[in-house]
Protein backbone atom coordinates (compact mmCIF):
# COMPACT_ATOMS: atom_id res chain seq x y z
CA UNK A 1 0.00 0.00 0.00
CA UNK A 2 2.97 2.03 0.55
CA UNK A 3 4.49 1.95 -2.61
CA UNK A 4 0.79 2.38 -4.36
CA UNK A 5 0.52 5.95 -2.59
CA UNK A 6 4.37 7.07 -3.19
CA UNK A 7 3.40 5.91 -6.97
CA UNK A 8 -0.32 7.63 -6.93
CA UNK A 9 0.83 10.97 -5.49
CA UNK A 10 3.76 11.10 -7.64
CA UNK A 11 1.33 11.66 -9.97
CA UNK A 12 -0.45 14.79 -8.57
CA UNK A 13 0.67 18.00 -10.00
CA UNK A 14 -0.47 21.71 -9.84
CA UNK A 15 0.01 23.77 -12.30
CA UNK A 16 0.97 27.37 -11.22
CA UNK A 17 0.22 29.20 -14.45
CA UNK A 18 -1.36 32.46 -13.47
CA UNK A 19 0.38 34.76 -11.00
CA UNK A 20 -0.49 37.94 -9.52
CA UNK A 21 0.60 40.47 -12.33
CA UNK A 22 -1.56 42.84 -13.77
CA UNK A 23 -1.21 42.14 -17.97
CA UNK A 24 0.36 38.90 -18.78
CA UNK A 25 0.02 35.04 -18.59
CA UNK A 26 2.26 35.41 -15.72
CA UNK A 27 5.46 34.12 -14.17
CA UNK A 28 5.23 30.53 -12.14
CA UNK A 29 6.72 30.64 -8.85
CA UNK A 30 7.76 26.99 -10.17
CA UNK A 31 6.01 25.92 -13.24
CA UNK A 32 4.25 22.79 -11.55
CA UNK A 33 4.75 21.73 -8.28
CA UNK A 34 5.48 17.94 -7.92
CA UNK A 35 3.62 16.61 -4.54
CA UNK A 36 4.91 13.41 -3.22
CA UNK A 37 8.29 12.18 -1.27
CA UNK A 38 10.04 9.64 -2.54
CA UNK A 39 11.39 6.28 -0.90
CA UNK A 40 14.71 6.58 0.07
CA UNK A 41 17.11 6.05 -2.53
CA UNK A 42 14.60 6.84 -5.10
CA UNK A 43 15.73 9.48 -7.53
CA UNK A 44 12.35 11.09 -9.77
CA UNK A 45 13.10 12.45 -12.74
CA UNK A 46 10.61 15.32 -14.06
CA UNK A 47 10.22 17.19 -17.27
CA UNK A 48 7.18 19.20 -18.74
CA UNK A 49 6.12 21.29 -21.31
CA UNK A 50 3.41 24.70 -20.20
CA UNK A 51 1.42 26.38 -22.48
CA UNK A 52 -0.69 29.11 -21.16
CA UNK A 53 -2.45 32.12 -23.15
CA UNK A 54 -4.32 35.25 -21.69
CA UNK A 55 -6.73 37.10 -23.67
CA UNK A 56 -9.15 39.76 -22.54
CA UNK A 57 -9.83 41.71 -19.69
CA UNK A 58 -11.98 41.57 -16.24
CA UNK A 59 -12.70 43.86 -13.84
CA UNK A 60 -13.68 42.48 -10.71
CA UNK A 61 -16.16 39.25 -11.84
CA UNK A 62 -17.24 40.90 -15.25
CA UNK A 63 -15.49 41.45 -18.17
CA UNK A 64 -14.33 44.56 -19.03
CA UNK A 65 -14.18 46.85 -22.16
CA UNK A 66 -10.46 47.73 -21.76
CA UNK A 67 -8.37 46.58 -24.17
CA UNK A 68 -4.58 47.01 -24.30
CA UNK A 69 -2.77 44.04 -24.33
CA UNK A 70 -4.94 41.73 -27.21
CA UNK A 71 -2.77 38.45 -26.22
CA UNK A 72 -0.49 37.44 -23.99
CA UNK A 73 1.12 33.63 -23.96
CA UNK A 74 4.19 31.51 -23.27
CA UNK A 75 5.53 28.81 -23.89
CA UNK A 76 7.66 26.91 -20.61
CA UNK A 77 10.10 24.08 -20.32
CA UNK A 78 10.95 23.07 -16.95
CA UNK A 79 12.91 19.90 -14.67
CA UNK A 80 12.25 18.45 -11.76
CA UNK A 81 14.85 16.55 -9.81
CA UNK A 82 14.03 14.56 -6.29
CA UNK A 83 16.00 12.35 -3.87
CA UNK A 84 14.50 10.33 -1.15
CA UNK A 85 17.40 11.01 1.36
CA UNK A 86 15.80 9.52 3.92
CA UNK A 87 12.30 7.62 3.63
CA UNK A 88 10.40 10.70 5.51
CA UNK A 89 12.34 13.13 3.81
CA UNK A 90 12.39 14.09 -0.40
CA UNK A 91 15.01 16.89 -1.37
CA UNK A 92 14.03 18.60 -4.57
CA UNK A 93 15.26 20.67 -6.99
CA UNK A 94 13.13 22.66 -9.88
CA UNK A 95 14.47 24.79 -12.82
CA UNK A 96 13.29 26.05 -15.98
CA UNK A 97 13.04 28.23 -19.45
CA UNK A 98 10.66 29.88 -21.20
CA UNK A 99 10.70 29.37 -25.01
CA UNK A 100 8.64 32.36 -25.43
CA UNK A 101 6.81 35.07 -23.39
CA UNK A 102 5.36 37.34 -25.38
CA UNK A 103 2.28 39.95 -25.80
CA UNK A 104 0.36 41.93 -28.47
CA UNK A 105 -0.85 45.20 -27.98
CA UNK A 106 -3.65 46.19 -29.62
CA UNK A 107 -2.05 49.64 -31.22
CA UNK A 108 -3.01 50.87 -34.45
CA UNK A 109 -0.94 47.83 -35.87
CA UNK A 110 -0.02 44.94 -33.76
CA UNK A 111 3.04 45.01 -31.54
CA UNK A 112 4.59 41.92 -30.10
CA UNK A 113 6.73 41.98 -27.60
CA UNK A 114 9.05 39.16 -26.99
CA UNK A 115 11.96 37.14 -24.75
CA UNK A 116 12.87 34.18 -23.80
CA UNK A 117 15.14 32.96 -20.76
CA UNK A 118 15.64 31.06 -17.85
CA UNK A 119 13.32 31.59 -14.69
CA UNK A 120 13.66 31.00 -11.19
CA UNK A 121 15.29 27.95 -9.53
CA UNK A 122 13.44 26.52 -6.28
CA UNK A 123 15.19 24.22 -3.49
CA UNK A 124 12.85 22.58 -1.11
CA UNK A 125 12.55 19.52 1.71
CA UNK A 126 9.59 17.63 2.08
CA UNK A 127 9.00 15.79 5.39
CA UNK A 128 6.42 13.41 5.87
CA UNK A 129 4.87 13.97 9.31
CA UNK A 130 2.47 11.31 9.98
CA UNK A 131 1.90 7.90 7.53
CA UNK A 132 -0.84 5.32 8.81
CA UNK A 133 -0.77 2.56 6.10
CA UNK A 134 -3.87 0.10 7.62
CA UNK A 135 -5.99 3.07 7.73
CA UNK A 136 -4.60 4.93 4.74
CA UNK A 137 -3.78 8.47 5.64
CA UNK A 138 -0.69 10.74 5.13
CA UNK A 139 0.78 14.05 6.07
CA UNK A 140 3.71 15.37 4.28
CA UNK A 141 4.61 19.78 4.78
CA UNK A 142 7.52 21.44 2.74
CA UNK A 143 9.38 24.27 2.45
CA UNK A 144 11.87 25.51 -0.50
CA UNK A 145 13.37 28.85 -1.38
CA UNK A 146 12.77 30.66 -4.62
CA UNK A 147 15.59 32.10 -6.45
CA UNK A 148 16.26 33.80 -9.54
CA UNK A 149 18.74 33.21 -12.02
CA UNK A 150 18.56 36.67 -13.65
CA UNK A 151 18.81 39.50 -11.33
CA UNK A 152 18.58 42.07 -14.01
CA UNK A 153 15.77 42.95 -15.88
CA UNK A 154 16.00 41.64 -19.37
CA UNK A 155 16.23 44.15 -22.53
CA UNK A 156 15.94 44.39 -26.12
CA UNK A 157 17.34 46.93 -28.26
CA UNK A 158 18.48 49.00 -25.20
CA UNK A 159 14.88 49.21 -24.15
CA UNK A 160 13.98 47.36 -20.61
CA UNK A 161 10.88 45.02 -21.77
CA UNK A 162 7.96 45.24 -20.08
CA UNK A 163 7.75 43.42 -16.81
CA UNK A 164 5.03 41.02 -18.27
CA UNK A 165 7.56 39.58 -20.64
CA UNK A 166 10.05 39.38 -18.23
CA UNK A 167 11.34 35.50 -17.10
CA UNK A 168 12.66 35.79 -14.02
CA UNK A 169 10.71 37.54 -10.88
CA UNK A 170 14.43 38.63 -10.49
CA UNK A 171 13.83 38.34 -6.04
CA UNK A 172 14.33 35.80 -3.59
CA UNK A 173 11.13 33.93 -2.35
CA UNK A 174 10.04 31.30 -0.35
CA UNK A 175 7.31 28.38 -0.36
CA UNK A 176 5.53 26.27 2.33
CA UNK A 177 3.28 23.35 1.63
CA UNK A 178 0.64 21.33 3.16
CA UNK A 179 0.25 18.14 1.52
CA UNK A 180 -2.91 15.32 3.28
CA UNK A 181 -3.78 12.78 1.66
CA UNK A 182 -6.75 9.86 3.00
CA UNK A 183 -7.36 6.78 1.22
CA UNK A 184 -10.35 4.37 0.82
CA UNK A 185 -8.90 1.52 -0.72
CA UNK A 186 -12.46 -1.21 -0.99
CA UNK A 187 -13.34 0.95 -3.44
CA UNK A 188 -10.27 2.50 -5.25
CA UNK A 189 -10.75 6.35 -4.41
CA UNK A 190 -7.72 8.75 -3.00
CA UNK A 191 -8.54 12.18 -2.09
CA UNK A 192 -5.86 14.45 -1.42
CA UNK A 193 -5.55 18.00 -0.08
CA UNK A 194 -2.93 20.30 -0.30
CA UNK A 195 -2.01 24.26 0.74
CA UNK A 196 0.64 26.00 -0.80
CA UNK A 197 2.19 29.65 0.29
CA UNK A 198 4.21 31.82 -1.53
CA UNK A 199 5.82 34.78 -0.63
CA UNK A 200 7.98 37.09 -2.29
CA UNK A 201 10.58 39.84 -1.68
CA UNK A 202 11.70 42.97 -3.72
CA UNK A 203 13.81 42.82 -6.40
CA UNK A 204 16.23 45.73 -7.30
CA UNK A 205 13.87 48.25 -8.58
CA UNK A 206 12.00 47.87 -5.14
CA UNK A 207 9.04 45.76 -7.14
CA UNK A 208 7.44 43.09 -5.34
CA UNK A 209 5.23 40.25 -6.16
CA UNK A 210 2.10 39.82 -3.81
CA UNK A 211 1.72 36.59 -1.60
CA UNK A 212 -0.05 33.37 -2.84
CA UNK A 213 -1.98 30.93 -1.42
CA UNK A 214 -2.70 27.85 -3.47
CA UNK A 215 -5.90 24.95 -2.31
CA UNK A 216 -6.12 22.28 -4.13
CA UNK A 217 -8.50 19.42 -3.72
CA UNK A 218 -8.04 15.76 -6.30
CA UNK A 219 -10.13 13.25 -6.53
CA UNK A 220 -8.51 10.22 -8.08
CA UNK A 221 -10.58 7.14 -8.91
CA UNK A 222 -8.28 4.14 -10.06
CA UNK A 223 -8.97 1.86 -12.75
CA UNK A 224 -8.80 -1.90 -12.18
CA UNK A 225 -6.54 -3.65 -14.23
CA UNK A 226 -5.76 -0.10 -16.45
CA UNK A 227 -2.28 1.89 -16.73
CA UNK A 228 -4.74 5.19 -17.31
CA UNK A 229 -5.86 7.08 -14.17
CA UNK A 230 -7.72 9.94 -14.07
CA UNK A 231 -7.79 13.05 -11.57
CA UNK A 232 -10.18 15.31 -11.28
CA UNK A 233 -8.78 18.70 -9.46
CA UNK A 234 -9.70 22.14 -8.03
CA UNK A 235 -7.98 24.68 -7.10
CA UNK A 236 -8.45 28.23 -5.63
CA UNK A 237 -5.92 30.77 -5.89
CA UNK A 238 -5.19 33.89 -3.59
CA UNK A 239 -2.95 36.01 -4.77
CA UNK A 240 -2.33 39.75 -2.95
CA UNK A 241 -1.43 42.99 -4.53
CA UNK A 242 1.94 43.40 -6.19
CA UNK A 243 4.13 46.55 -4.19
CA UNK A 244 6.37 49.44 -5.85
CA UNK A 245 8.23 50.89 -3.44
CA UNK A 246 6.42 50.05 -0.60
CA UNK A 247 3.18 51.17 -2.28
CA UNK A 248 0.52 48.34 -3.15
CA UNK A 249 -0.40 48.63 -6.54
CA UNK A 250 -4.50 48.00 -6.76
CA UNK A 251 -4.89 46.38 -10.26
CA UNK A 252 -2.96 43.29 -9.08
CA UNK A 253 -3.64 40.18 -7.57
CA UNK A 254 -7.62 38.36 -7.00
CA UNK A 255 -9.49 35.23 -6.31
CA UNK A 256 -9.45 32.40 -9.03
CA UNK A 257 -10.85 29.07 -9.09
CA UNK A 258 -9.86 26.50 -11.89
CA UNK A 259 -11.02 23.23 -12.65
CA UNK A 260 -8.18 20.68 -13.60
CA UNK A 261 -8.92 17.49 -15.47
CA UNK A 262 -5.45 15.42 -15.53
CA UNK A 263 -5.16 12.07 -17.00
CA UNK A 264 -2.25 9.89 -16.16
CA UNK A 265 -0.70 6.92 -17.93
CA UNK A 266 1.85 4.92 -16.02
CA UNK A 267 4.23 2.00 -17.45
CA UNK A 268 7.55 0.51 -16.31
CA UNK A 269 7.98 3.38 -13.78
CA UNK A 270 7.69 5.87 -16.54
CA UNK A 271 4.33 8.22 -16.29
CA UNK A 272 3.13 10.50 -18.63
CA UNK A 273 0.06 13.44 -17.42
CA UNK A 274 -1.53 15.63 -19.37
CA UNK A 275 -3.29 18.80 -17.46
CA UNK A 276 -5.72 21.13 -18.51
CA UNK A 277 -6.31 24.13 -16.53
CA UNK A 278 -9.88 26.04 -17.04
CA UNK A 279 -11.10 28.98 -15.24
CA UNK A 280 -14.18 28.57 -13.61
CA UNK A 281 -14.17 31.44 -11.25
CA UNK A 282 -12.79 35.27 -11.37
CA UNK A 283 -12.12 38.06 -8.96
CA UNK A 284 -9.09 40.20 -10.15
CA UNK A 285 -8.45 43.39 -8.43
CA UNK A 286 -9.05 46.41 -10.49
CA UNK A 287 -8.79 45.48 -13.73
CA UNK A 288 -6.18 43.03 -15.53
CA UNK A 289 -5.38 40.73 -18.14
CA UNK A 290 -7.53 37.57 -17.24
CA UNK A 291 -5.81 34.02 -18.13
CA UNK A 292 -8.34 31.89 -20.28
CA UNK A 293 -6.39 28.93 -20.78
CA UNK A 294 -2.96 26.98 -19.74
CA UNK A 295 -2.11 23.27 -20.85
CA UNK A 296 0.76 21.40 -19.44
CA UNK A 297 2.55 17.48 -20.51
CA UNK A 298 4.38 16.39 -17.84
CA UNK A 299 7.07 13.01 -18.13
CA UNK A 300 8.45 11.01 -15.30
CA UNK A 301 10.44 8.57 -14.50
CA UNK A 302 11.26 6.69 -11.46
CA UNK A 303 14.82 5.16 -10.58
CA UNK A 304 14.92 2.79 -7.61
CA UNK A 305 18.78 3.26 -6.74
CA UNK A 306 17.90 0.39 -4.46
CA UNK A 307 17.05 -2.31 -6.22
CA UNK A 308 17.98 -1.51 -9.82
CA UNK A 309 21.45 0.32 -10.04
CA UNK A 310 21.83 -0.34 -13.66
CA UNK A 311 19.43 2.30 -14.46
CA UNK A 312 21.04 5.12 -13.35
CA UNK A 313 25.19 3.62 -14.38
CA UNK A 314 27.19 7.21 -12.78
CA UNK A 315 25.57 6.73 -9.42
CA UNK A 316 26.78 2.85 -9.09
CA UNK A 317 29.46 3.29 -6.95
CA UNK A 318 27.55 5.46 -4.07
CA UNK A 319 24.67 3.29 -3.96
CA UNK A 320 26.59 0.73 -3.54
CA UNK A 321 28.44 1.99 -0.57
CA UNK A 322 25.37 3.23 0.65
CA UNK B 1 23.89 8.92 -2.76
CA UNK B 2 26.53 11.09 -2.16
CA UNK B 3 26.94 12.45 -5.32
CA UNK B 4 23.20 12.86 -5.87
CA UNK B 5 24.10 14.91 -2.77
CA UNK B 6 26.37 16.76 -4.27
CA UNK B 7 24.78 17.22 -7.73
CA UNK B 8 22.01 19.41 -5.53
CA UNK B 9 24.97 21.23 -3.64
CA UNK B 10 26.45 22.08 -7.38
CA UNK B 11 23.01 23.39 -8.13
CA UNK B 12 22.48 25.45 -5.49
CA UNK B 13 26.47 27.04 -5.72
CA UNK B 14 26.00 27.25 -9.41
CA UNK B 15 22.77 28.96 -9.17
CA UNK B 16 23.93 31.28 -6.52
CA UNK B 17 27.29 31.97 -7.87
CA UNK B 18 25.44 33.11 -11.58
CA UNK B 19 23.54 35.73 -9.59
CA UNK B 20 26.23 37.11 -7.61
CA UNK B 21 27.88 37.80 -11.00
CA UNK B 22 24.42 39.10 -12.58
CA UNK B 23 25.26 42.71 -13.39
CA UNK B 24 22.88 45.18 -12.48
CA UNK B 25 22.73 47.42 -16.03
CA UNK B 26 20.44 49.62 -15.06
CA UNK B 27 22.32 51.05 -11.49
CA UNK B 28 25.45 50.84 -13.66
CA UNK B 29 23.61 53.56 -16.08
CA UNK B 30 22.48 55.11 -13.29
CA UNK B 31 25.64 55.50 -11.07
CA UNK B 32 27.51 56.78 -14.53
CA UNK B 33 25.01 58.97 -15.17
CA UNK B 34 24.85 61.30 -11.66
CA UNK B 35 27.25 63.50 -11.36
CA UNK B 36 29.44 64.04 -7.87
CA UNK B 37 26.59 66.71 -7.08
CA UNK B 38 23.99 64.23 -6.93
CA UNK B 39 22.50 65.28 -10.08
CA UNK B 40 20.89 63.66 -12.87
CA UNK B 41 22.99 65.80 -15.31
CA UNK B 42 25.32 62.83 -17.10
CA UNK B 43 28.53 61.97 -17.13
CA UNK B 44 30.65 65.24 -16.98
CA UNK B 45 33.31 63.93 -18.66
CA UNK B 46 34.75 66.63 -21.07
CA UNK B 47 35.68 64.67 -23.57
CA UNK B 48 32.06 63.84 -23.95
CA UNK B 49 30.28 64.21 -27.34
CA UNK B 50 27.11 64.34 -25.96
CA UNK B 51 24.09 67.45 -26.58
CA UNK B 52 21.94 65.90 -24.76
CA UNK B 53 19.05 68.97 -25.73
CA UNK B 54 15.39 67.42 -24.30
CA UNK B 55 13.76 64.27 -23.57
CA UNK B 56 9.59 65.10 -24.31
CA UNK B 57 6.53 63.08 -24.16
CA UNK B 58 3.85 64.10 -26.21
CA UNK B 59 1.27 63.62 -22.81
CA UNK B 60 2.32 64.50 -19.46
CA UNK B 61 -1.31 62.69 -18.36
CA UNK B 62 -2.10 59.82 -19.49
CA UNK B 63 -5.50 57.60 -19.49
CA UNK B 64 -4.58 54.12 -18.44
CA UNK B 65 -4.45 51.99 -21.69
CA UNK B 66 -3.51 55.32 -23.70
CA UNK B 67 -0.24 55.18 -24.95
CA UNK B 68 2.06 58.03 -26.07
CA UNK B 69 5.58 58.84 -27.73
CA UNK B 70 8.51 60.44 -25.70
CA UNK B 71 11.51 61.97 -27.68
CA UNK B 72 15.00 62.00 -27.00
CA UNK B 73 16.93 64.83 -28.76
CA UNK B 74 20.51 64.46 -28.67
CA UNK B 75 23.66 64.44 -30.45
CA UNK B 76 26.87 63.34 -30.65
CA UNK B 77 29.23 60.06 -31.63
CA UNK B 78 27.71 56.57 -32.31
CA UNK B 79 24.77 57.17 -29.96
CA UNK B 80 22.98 54.81 -28.06
CA UNK B 81 19.54 55.24 -26.30
CA UNK B 82 18.64 53.07 -23.21
CA UNK B 83 15.11 53.51 -22.05
CA UNK B 84 13.24 52.06 -18.55
CA UNK B 85 10.39 52.64 -17.05
CA UNK B 86 9.62 52.62 -13.27
CA UNK B 87 6.17 50.90 -13.89
CA UNK B 88 4.45 50.79 -17.46
CA UNK B 89 5.75 49.57 -20.67
CA UNK B 90 7.99 51.06 -22.94
CA UNK B 91 7.80 49.71 -26.54
CA UNK B 92 10.06 50.49 -29.62
CA UNK B 93 13.72 51.78 -29.42
CA UNK B 94 15.87 54.32 -30.53
CA UNK B 95 15.41 58.13 -30.05
CA UNK B 96 11.50 57.57 -30.10
CA UNK B 97 9.30 55.25 -27.97
CA UNK B 98 5.83 54.60 -27.56
CA UNK B 99 5.17 54.67 -23.39
CA UNK B 100 1.62 52.74 -22.44
CA UNK B 101 0.55 51.38 -18.74
CA UNK B 102 -2.49 49.60 -18.07
CA UNK B 103 -4.33 50.25 -14.30
CA UNK B 104 -1.57 48.36 -12.72
CA UNK B 105 0.71 51.29 -13.15
CA UNK B 106 -1.71 54.25 -12.21
CA UNK B 107 0.03 56.88 -10.79
CA UNK B 108 3.25 59.43 -11.36
CA UNK B 109 5.87 57.08 -13.80
CA UNK B 110 8.99 57.89 -14.26
CA UNK B 111 10.56 56.88 -17.66
CA UNK B 112 14.28 57.15 -18.28
CA UNK B 113 16.21 57.78 -20.75
CA UNK B 114 19.99 57.42 -20.84
CA UNK B 115 22.21 58.28 -23.38
CA UNK B 116 25.68 56.70 -24.58
CA UNK B 117 28.44 57.89 -27.01
CA UNK B 118 31.27 55.67 -28.88
CA UNK B 119 33.78 57.18 -25.86
CA UNK B 120 31.20 55.60 -22.90
CA UNK B 121 30.39 59.07 -21.50
CA UNK B 122 26.62 59.20 -20.18
CA UNK B 123 24.21 61.69 -20.39
CA UNK B 124 20.54 61.09 -18.67
CA UNK B 125 17.03 62.71 -18.28
CA UNK B 126 13.89 61.51 -16.88
CA UNK B 127 10.26 62.65 -17.45
CA UNK B 128 7.43 62.18 -15.42
CA UNK B 129 3.86 60.76 -16.60
CA UNK B 130 0.57 60.24 -14.95
CA UNK B 131 -1.12 57.70 -15.41
CA UNK B 132 -4.84 58.11 -13.93
CA UNK B 133 -8.34 56.19 -14.94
Amino acid sequence: MKKLIFILISLLFINQSVNAQCCSAGIPVGGSTNIGILEKNNFRFTSYFSYSESAGYWSGSDKSKFNLVKRASYQYVGTILSYGLFNKLTVETEFGYYLDKSQIYDFQSDVNTKNQGISNGIISAKYNVLANLTNPFEWTVSSGVKFPFILDYARENNVVLPRDVQTSSHALGIIGQSFLYKGYPINGIQLFLINRMEINFKDYKDYKFGPALISAFFFSYNLEQSNYTGIAQIRHEFRGKDAFEDTKLDATGGHLVFLSPQLNYSTNKWNFSLLVDIPVYRYYNGTQLGNTFSASFYVTKDFDLASNKAELPFLNNNTAKN
Amino acid sequence: MKKLIILFVVITLVSAFTVGCTIYDDEQIQEQAIDENGNDNGDDNPNSTIEYTSLIADETTLPTGESTLITATATGEGLEYYWSASLGDIVGSGEQITYTAAFCCEGSNTITCSIRDNLNTWKHKSVTIEVSF
